[in-house]
């Protein structure tokens, strides 16, 4: 039948002597829920609390379909089937959404008797929805069916809302209250003023309006239109959740939630606009704002997996540096262990070649000097070496210790060269020491290594200088509270290359094999880390290749 | 199968409940209209009692009806999908299984008198029956 005094919609929906409202509020909540509902659901299908914000959101866009159905149709069949739906997705709605934010909340399905409790409560609307219960007739003249409705299946729906609002408070209380200090309190915050906010303003308008309509004190339905824009104020608190928290495993930008919102806004105006003009003016200012919107989340989203890539590749090479690192000790640890196994022998090896030299296991046959010479000679090398390698090892575990005492650096530095004059003067060199100093010359450091470290660099003057002199030069700085020795030399020099990494491990000056084969290119190495750990330095300078050389022990001065 | 059970067991109980309802609601209200529908029939209030009737908001301008109730399926048999020029539809006949005509109560109701606005001039006797 259909209702005598008003007009056929054209296409089901579209009817003129609807309130202008109408259109505004569902169209744009329904496409709202789908999009998000459709979106979350998709971008986490396995998930059930995404299952469950769908089952939500279909919910109250099959309520509002239907509902926009009441307000457009006049034919009385379809407008009850449509008002028979009413009560079931008011419950869906209800129930579905308790469920979805205890599996919110808690991160788990809720146990069987919840299910259970769920179950009894939708069954009786879904067996009785089609029933007397639900509705009787129809009213042709007013086309409604509010005077035909079931008083008890109306309220028993009408509180399945009320149930909801408040079993929803009391999880959001509890899961707030135990999630105290958490980063889960905002999203609770959040969910928890969206879904009541949501909740509340469906079930109160649209009852309130229903209920005033029935009685017949205001019997202007449009009241219920504004229970739709909770559904709205839900999706923004949802796309909040999403953008901000990364809520249901969805990555959404900013950007993009921001230009879908303006789209949906400005699309909204067709449903009250009604000049041609307005109409093309709200089409052209939507196609623009889709385009620029398309083009700005392209380039922010390019961005942004730039960012990222970034980001992951310094969390890989940071665990690539740390890896290395644990292998750079490993290796310590076995030069360290293997060194120590062959420092021993090494030590026996030269102890006896020198004995049978100097004949304390009886005369040797002349020829035989010679060998014995290279034995001990390659012995020695070695056994340096090894030292080497140990010190390198210590310095990279940390393991090499500093006995600090206050001892004068001018006098030790004195007696290195008095020791080493005697080598450079068969090598046809000068070995001069010079003074220039306003104190007592006392430093504060661990003797031994100081002299391993002036022997290492007087021995490299020399190893690296084929005529000449060598200057050693110990000087002060009193105001600065530093003291210097510097070792001058006449020798092969080094350009900047040679300059720029001759401390590093095993680094030898380019030249270096034309004057010397032997070498390990560690000494610098240790020498400069145990002058560091002893709050001191080492220098190097030259003018360039043939030019020769400076190297500079810095000290701190004890006054 | 237990497991199973418990995990959807709102699926399994809920998707042909629905299904039961949409087909039932479809069946009651689509194809039997098996429900009831009342409507206005203008009424002559020289010879019967009528209710008032508003043209407007204000109710600046009324009209005189009574009310008939009916089964939806007997009226779309006498009458097809307009009631609006069907003269069955403004009585009862033996044709119907349920039908009531209801006019207004003088004794408890604002009824539409001979002072009232664009009275409307009808010579039809509803007869009122309820079967």
């Amino acid at each position: 039948m259909i209702c005598p005094l008003y007009t056929e919609p054209a296409y089901f929906f579209f009817a003129s002597d609807v309130p202008g409202l109408l259109y505004y509020s569902h169209l744009p909540a329904i496409i709202v829920a789908l999009l998000v509902g459709l979106f979350v659901f998709f971008k986490g299908r396995n998930q059930l609390k995404n299952q469950l914000l769908l089952l939500v959101c279909l919910s109250f866009s099959a309520w509002a379909v239907a509902n926009l159905v009441l307000w457009t149709n006049i034919h009385s069949d379809t407008l009850l089937f449509a008002w028979s739906f009413l009560g079931v997705m008011g419950s869906f709605i209800s129930i579905f959404s308790i469920y979805f934010i205890y599996v919110f909340l808690y991160n788990k399905d809720v146990s069987l008797l919840i299910k259970l409790i769920f179950l009894i409560l939708l069954t009786p609307v879904l067996l009785f929805a089609h029933s007397n219960l639900s509705l009787t007739g129809f009213d042709l003249t007013v086309c409604d069916a509010f005077a035909y409705e079931g008083t008890f299946f109306k309220l028993y729906h009408t509180a399945l809302g009320a149930v909801a609002l408040l079993w929803i408070l009391g999880l959001l209380i509890h899961a707030y209250t135990i999630n105290k200090g958490t980063e889960m309190r905002k999203q609770i915050l959040l969910m928890g003023i969206g879904i009541e906010a949501f909740l509340f303003s469906f079930f109160t308008f649209v009852s309130l309006a229903s209920y005033l309509a029935t009685i017949g004190v205001y019997d202007d339905s449009r009241l219920e239109f504004l229970g739709l824009f909770g559904m709205v104020i839900f999706t923004v608190f949802i796309s909040i959740l999403i953008v901000k928290f990364k809520t249901f495993n969805v990555g959404l930008l900013a950007s993009q939630g921001l230009v879908i919102a303006l789209v949906i806004l400005i699309g909204s105006q067709f449903t009250f606009v009604t000049s041609i003009t307005n109409k093309v003016l709200v089409g052209i200012t939507l196609v623009l704002t889709a385009a620029a919107g398309l083009l700005l989340n392209r380039s922010v989203k390019n961005e942004i997996e730039q960012r990222l890539k970034i980001e992951s590749l310094a969390v890989k090479l940071e665990r690539a540096n740390s890896r290395l690192k644990q292998l750079d000790k490993q290796k310590s640890e076995f030069v360290s262990i293997a060194s120590h196994q062959l420092r021993s022998p090494l030590t026996s090896i030269a102890g006896y070649a020198s004995l049978l030299r100097e004949g304390n296991y009886g005369n040797l046959p002349s020829k035989m000097r010679e060998p014995l010479d290279r034995i001990e000679q390659s012995a020695r090398f070695m056994a340096e070496s090894i030292e080497d390698y140990l010190n390198v090892s210590r310095i990279e575990s940390g393991n090499m210790k500093y006995h600090l005492s206050d001892f004068n650096l001018r006098d030790e530095t004195e007696h290195i060269c008095d020791d080493i004059r005697p080598e450079a003067l068969r090598k046809g060199l000068v070995l001069l020491f010079r003074t220039s100093m306003n104190s007592t010359g006392v430093v504060n450091a661990d003797l031994g290594k100081v002299q391993q470290i002036l022997h290492n660099l007087i021995n490299n003057a020399l190893k690296y200088t084929p005529k000449g002199s060598l200057n050693v030069v110990v000087r002060d700085d009193v105001k600065g509270k530093r003291l210097y020795v510097d070792i001058v030399d006449t020798g092969i020099g080094m350009n900047q290359d040679t300059l720029e990494s001759i401390f590093q491990k095993f680094e030898r000056g380019d030249k270096a094999n034309t004057v010397n084969v032997k070498g390990t290119g560690l000494g610098l190495y240790v020498a400069l880390k145990m002058a560091e750990a002893m709050n001191g330095t080492i220098t190097a300078h030259s003018e360039g290749d043939g030019q020769g050389s400076r190297f500079t022990l810095d000290l701190p001065l004890v006054l | 199968m237990k497991g199973f059970l418990e995990k959807h067991i709102l699926s399994v109980t809920l998707v042909p409940l629905c299904i039961l309802f949409v087909g039932a609601s479809y069946v009651r209200f689509m194809v039997l209209n098996d429900y009831l529908v009342s409507y206005e029939v203008t009424c002559n209030p020289a010879i019967q009692s009528c209710f008032v009737g508003c043209d407007d908001e204000e109710c600046t301008t009324t009209y005189p009806f009574y009310l008939v109730e009916k089964n939806a399926s007997d009226l779309e048999r006498q009458c097809g999908k307009d009631v609006s020029n069907c003269e069955k539809a403004r009585v009862c006949t033996s044709e119907d299984s349920v039908c009531s005509v209801t006019i207004c109560d003088l004794a408890s109701e604002d009824c539409y008198t001979e002072n009232s606005s664009d009275q409307t001039n009808l010579n039809e006797t509803p007869n009122s029956s309820d079967s």
